[in-house]
């Protein structure tokens, strides 16, 4: 860890990690006090952002909507990894008839553009974060299990699993020891670059009043409930959108570098050889 | 203990628009090895030597014919019953960087077969695999290390211990030794005629250099193109040599 850019992000990340978790003792105030008589209150001490068009301090709003945001990215994440992890395994180690099954099925989910498909389900399953979270995964976890299927198959060819079935090795144990970790490392480095593509995604559907539902403290709900007075108050959906921005770039940077560093460890693994 | 009866093996060239091309890989190949002896396959490249052992192994299935090691015949199991048949029956791969996997350490690497078959305790297990590592005479300071960090004859004496972690009657050899040099060949050969005494163990030993097969085993066949081409016992001595063989003998 001699890479200062990493550092330096890392950093931010536990700083955001941290708003979250403690967000009751961050905010100076409830992120859902009302004050009627204090709305579009400009930046003073007391109200370190101002306040909205409820009074709602909207530096408190910003530090809960943390909370909000990392929840479903990371509960988004933990799905499409299941899912895919699941499907991806069984078709690349079984395969035959089972795996043309599931990638056909993979394939259908792959021709439709993931936010009109994501709006279908929310439509089918109804407005709401759980359902938004559910959609996007759905929308999201045909390209993973395509790509866990192709580590599958590339690994299930090598020499020592098939040294580990004669070893009296298990299918389950195989699949767990010797192919999943390979799959996990690399497949961890896509997510971790997808993290914030989904960010925007879940964002993007709250912004639309489709996702988490208006008093509660979410930065696209923010932006949304913003949007009115923005001739007024333009920096009140800016505060959230930055939020967002830094966010998915620290996300996006760190799924980056650590790729990179995964394929020098590869390329130097391989040269040893 | 192990009987291979008219093995043949056909590979299907399958192509939508050329002719079908199938290719006789093994031919009628039949042997019987004996409990307590040990038997060698030399055959240049290409000759079906590698073939031969992943039939036997049950990793691939032959056209015709049966491999029966212990009164089963292989290739009616299924993959659990294959199982009891690796207990008895271990395989050392020619190369053994890649039947390693690259992220393990000598200690995974060992006591992945042994916690297949026993159910022993952690500490017991760690016992067993140290053992094991004096038995191959590696020290054990590397029990810790990764498996990439080794040498080449470090590497293939960690396959060796791994094999024999499950009391195998019968290890294959398949090219065990090709890939090191000779001073690191011999000490390797002169540990497994001593682990042959120390377990009882029966050799089937692959490979294109006829002088480890002299040195480990009692029987030679020697295979060409698919088929048996000779066969000696060798208390008997070698008796009319076919050309290609005299030729081997030569290199």
């Amino acid at each position: 860890m001699k890479d200062k850019g990493l550092i330096i992000l890392f950093s931010i990340l536990a700083l955001i990690i941290l708003s979250a978790l403690f967000a009751p003792f961050i905010a100076p105030y409830s992120p859902y006090e009302v004050d009627i008589t204090n709305k579009f209150a400009p930046v003073t001490s007391s109200h370190i952002l101002g306040t909205d068009h409820l009074g709602r301090d909207v530096f408190s709003r910003i530090i809960y909507g943390t909370r909000m945001s990392l929840i479903s990215i990371l509960a988004t994440i933990f799905l499409v990894l299941l899912f895919s992890l699941i499907v991806g395994s069984i078709a690349g180690f079984r395969g035959g008839l089972f795996d043309s099954i599931l990638m056909r099925i993979c394939d259908v989910f792959l021709t439709f553009p993931t936010f009109i498909l994501a709006l279908f389900f929310i439509g089918v399953l109804g407005v709401g974060l759980v359902n938004v979270i559910i959609a996007i995964a759905l929308t999201h976890w045909a390209w993973y299990a395509r790509i866990v299927r192709s580590i599958v198959l590339e690994t299930k060819q090598k020499n020592y699993v098939t040294a580990a079935k004669c070893l009296g090795s298990s299918r389950l144990k195989i699949i767990l020891k010797h192919i999943m970790p390979k799959v996990l490392s690399q497949v961890i480095i896509l997510a971790t670059l997808d993290l914030g593509h989904m960010m925007l995604h879940v964002a993007g559907l709250s912004f639309l009043g489709l996702g988490v539902q208006a008093p509660t403290a979410e930065w696209g709900v923010m932006i949304n409930d913003a949007a009115p007075y923005i001739r007024e108050h333009p920096e009140l959906m800016l505060y959230p959108g930055i939020c967002i921005f830094i966010t998915v770039a620290v996300f996006n940077s760190i799924g980056e570098k650590l790729r990179d560093i995964y394929e020098a460890a590869q390329y130097s693994r391989e040269s040893e050889i | 203990m192990l009987k291979c009866e008219n093995i043949s093996k056909i590979y299907n060239d399958k192509s939508w628009f050329s002719k079908k091309e199938s290719i006789k890989v093994l031919e009628n190949i039949s042997f019987h090895l004996k409990q307590g002896r040990s038997m060698g396959f030399a055959g240049r490249n290409g000759a079906g030597k590698s073939t031969l052992m992943r039939i036997i192994l049950g990793l691939e299935k032959a056209e015709e014919g049966s491999v029966i090691f212990m009164g089963k015949n292989i290739h009616s199991l299924k993959y659990n019953e294959l199982k009891n048949i690796y207990k008895d029956m271990q395989v050392v791969f020619q190369n053994p960087q890649s039947s390693m996997n690259p992220q393990f350490t000598v200690y995974d690497v060992i006591k992945e077969p042994i916690e297949n078959y026993y159910n022993y305790k952690k500490d017991e297990i760690k016992d067993i695999v140290l053992n094991l590592l004096s038995a191959v005479k590696l020290s054990e300071d590397k029990l810790y290390k990764n498996i990439m960090h080794l040498s080449g004859g470090e590497q293939q004496r960690v396959a060796i211990a791994r094999a024999l972690s499950v009391r195998p009657k019968l290890l294959i050899l398949d090219e065990a030794l090709s890939s090191l040099d000779m001073i690191i060949q011999a000490e390797i050969i002169k540990l497994l005629e001593e682990l042959k005494e120390k377990y009882n163990l029966s050799y089937l030993v692959i490979s294109h250099d006829i002088r480890i097969i002299l040195k480990l085993c009692d029987d030679i066949i020697f295979l060409e193109n698919g088929i048996i081409k000779d066969r000696f016992f060798i208390e008997q001595g070698i008796n009319n040599p076919s050309d290609s063989f005299k030729n081997m003998m030569i290199v």
